[in-house]
């Protein structure tokens, strides 16, 4: 954290709203450290920058505070794992879709008697779709899938590389 | 008494999670037939959601009873899969 000469003109009003950032964090964190905290924020600037710092802060202590308890630990990590599981049936829904613009027919999904889904295509031909050539026609109706689906993987990589990147930073 | 109330608390919030994440995927799923518009019809017991995009001949996709019971059940497996994966290997950190 950024330590600086504290500003003449810095208000008490600015300065109580700084300490009043110190209640983000948790009361364990707030009763080892809250004093030296205090005193610490009386000396900083109020800038972006420091309450960033200062939010930051108390997430990263949260963060902290849950690992150090195995059932809080234990429920994190089931958020964790249902959010990987959205993600995950939201790029097989874009799959599906993809798939099935390439499929000459109806696409079904089925498992023995249980129909999941199923995808059918307009029978109506349009002119312009007649006229235009196959490659540009996949090209053009596959591109708003193809961004869409790389932009979950991003996001899902995203999703399981975190908890290691802030497992990191607390250690 | 005090364990039977931490059961019931953890079985509140697995299912309160469950039926976030799932509205959360329905909306999802809404948002993208919007993107790629698509047709899309989610059927719900003997409820039915309907979307329709303003392409009128883009695709119809259909996802029946089963699939929105088989996601609640592969958002519940992950969920619980994870938390066990966790509690059993957690250590107490240094």
């Amino acid at each position: 954290m950024r330590t600086r000469r504290r500003n003449p003109d810095v208000s008490a009003l600015a300065a109580d709203h700084m300490k009043a950032l110190l209640r983000l964090y948790p009361r364990s964190w707030r009763k080892r450290y809250g004093s030296e905290m205090d005193a610490l924020v009386e000396e900083l600037p109020t800038e972006p920058g420091v309450i960033l710092d200062l939010v930051i802060g108390a997430a990263v202590a949260y963060a902290g505070v849950i690992r150090g308890n195995r059932v809080l630990s234990s429920a994190a990590a089931y958020l964790h794992g249902v959010c990987v599981a959205v993600l995950l049936q939201a790029i097989a829904f874009v799959t599906l879709v993809l798939v099935s613009q390439q499929a000459p027919g109806p696409t079904v999904v089925e498992l023995g008697p249980f129909q999941f889904a199923s995808v059918m295509r307009p029978f109506f031909l349009h002119l312009d779709e007649l006229f235009a050539s196959v490659l540009a026609r996949t090209v053009i109706q596959s591109l708003p899938g193809v961004i869409l689906l790389l932009l979950l993987m991003a996001i899902l990589t995203l999703v399981l590389v975190g908890p290691r990147w802030v497992r990191r930073s607390i250690q | 008494m005090r364990r039977a109330s931490a059961a019931v608390s953890a079985l509140l919030l697995a299912i309160v999670t469950i039926t976030i994440a799932e509205a959360a995927l329905a909306a999802l799923l809404f948002v993208f037939s919007y993107v790629l518009r698509i047709n899309l019809t989610l059927e719900l017991g003997s409820a039915h959601l309907f979307f329709q995009s303003d392409s009128s001949a883009g695709p119809v996709v259909e996802l029946f009873s089963p699939a929105a019971l088989s996601s609640i059940l592969f958002c519940a497996a992950c969920g619980l899969a994870a938390a066990t994966r966790t509690f059993r290997h957690w250590r107490p950190t240094t």
